[in-house]
């Protein structure tokens, strides 16, 4: 057996823990561990630091980079004041302190940004369906309204000319009315 | 008061009101064409029953043209109408949950309405974004807003179409601001799920 000196050793132990070596030399590493105390703490740090550094690579490999991204995003009480406000705050209802919280959020963090966009699009399109809704009224309710309530044709619609839609109308009427009359009369 | 020429048309809200306040007749009929689209529009949204829409927007005109001179201040005309609308709005729902429910020979069939399994399948072609919206699309939310609770719809629809602020809705709908912020903030997380796969 080839006695190693403690400088020898401590220069393998890092190949010792990674069991890098000839089965002589292990053999031969572990030899002195057992007599040399002075070599043995040294192993005992550096094999801590070892088992510490793979415990934290297991641990982020075994999680998707994204998901904790993600998750350090939405898990938080910034965000979650954000949720809760983001609604008052596009809608200019929030007081000035609030509001500088709600802009902050969205600017650190990038989901608290996408949210934002989301529901500014989001009343973009409501507001177009609206617009659309509106424009789904074809009659003109105003005159029949007023009329009702100022009995028939009032002395100013007098002076009104009639419009050609109207107009229309009274003729259509008339010809319905002549047309009745007459299958009446056969 | 006024002469045959006044441009009308050209006239401010506050200045018809005004107008109309004054035994204008001519201001008042502008008035109410004026609004008539935009109180059409917000019954379309609250009321479920599409047949009901047209009555319901004749009867508010009816109750604004009336009222018309209890206004104290001009300047609140829209926050005013959105009063006679909603209370409009409220009266239906007593008078709905009171008599049976019943079904309009006009409405289209029920496997092409907007909650069916098709309607359910995103489209990936879709992309709303571009241009104008659709008119399917604007069935779609029309629908999805009314079958909303009707607290929910009314805020959201008197915040998002009439522009009032929490403080006017608070005071229409005889509630706290808390109550509306919260209403209005829930109405549009249900809604932003409900559209999930449209927008």
């Amino acid at each position: 057996m080839q006695n190693l000196d403690c400088g020898q050793v401590i220069a393998l132990l890092t190949f010792y823990i990674d069991s890098k070596l000839t089965p002589k030399l292990m053999k031969d590493i572990e030899y002195h561990l057992n007599t040399c105390s002075f070599c043995r703490n040294k192993y005992m740090q550096l094999k801590k630091i070892y088992d510490n550094y793979a415990d934290i690579k297991a641990k982020i490999e075994n999680r998707d980079d994204e998901f904790l991204y993600c998750e350090s995003n939405y898990n938080n009480l910034q965000y979650q004041y954000f949720k809760e406000n983001l609604s008052a705050y596009i809608d200019n209802e929030l007081n000035i302190k609030d509001n500088l919280r709600i802009k902050k959020t969205a600017i650190i963090n990038p989901n608290a940004r996408i949210e934002l966009e989301n529901i500014i699009f989001f009343r973009k399109t409501l507001q177009d369906a609206y617009n659309k809704t509106k424009e789904n009224l074809k009659q003109d309710f105003s005159g029949n309204v007023i009329c009702k309530i100022y009995d028939c044709l009032p002395k100013y619609r007098k002076s009104n000319k009639l419009s050609l839609q109207n107009k229309i109308k009274i003729i259509i009427n008339k010809i319905f009315k002549i047309n009745k009359n007459f299958e009446y009369n056969k | 008061m006024s002469s045959q020429n006044t441009p009308y048309k050209t006239m401010t809200q506050l200045e018809l009101v005004t107008l109309a306040q004054n035994d204008d007749l001519k201001a008042l009929e502008e008035l109410l064409r004026t609004e008539q689209k935009n109180i059409f529009a917000t019954f379309s949204y609250l009321s479920n029953k599409r047949e009901d829409v047209f009555d319901l927007t004749q009867e508010a005109m009816l109750k604004i043209a009336k009222n018309l001179k209890k206004l104290k201040e001009p300047k609140n005309f829209k926050s005013w109408i959105n009063k006679i609308v909603t209370n409009l709005f409220y009266d239906e729902l007593r008078k709905c949950s009171k008599r049976p429910d019943t079904l309009s020979i006009d409405d289209e069939n029920d496997t092409c309405g907007a909650h069916s399994i098709i309607n359910s399948i995103p489209d990936t072609k879709c992309k709303p974004n571009e241009k104008c919206i659709s008119l399917e699309m604007e069935e779609i939310i029309r629908a999805e807003i009314s079958n909303l609770p009707g607290q929910f719809k009314i805020a959201i629809v008197l915040r998002e179409f009439q522009g009032l602020s929490y403080e006017e809705i608070a005071e229409i709908t005889k509630s706290s601001i808390g109550t509306v912020k919260s209403r209005i903030s829930r109405a549009r997380s249900k809604l932003q799920d409900g559209l999930r796969n449209y927008i």
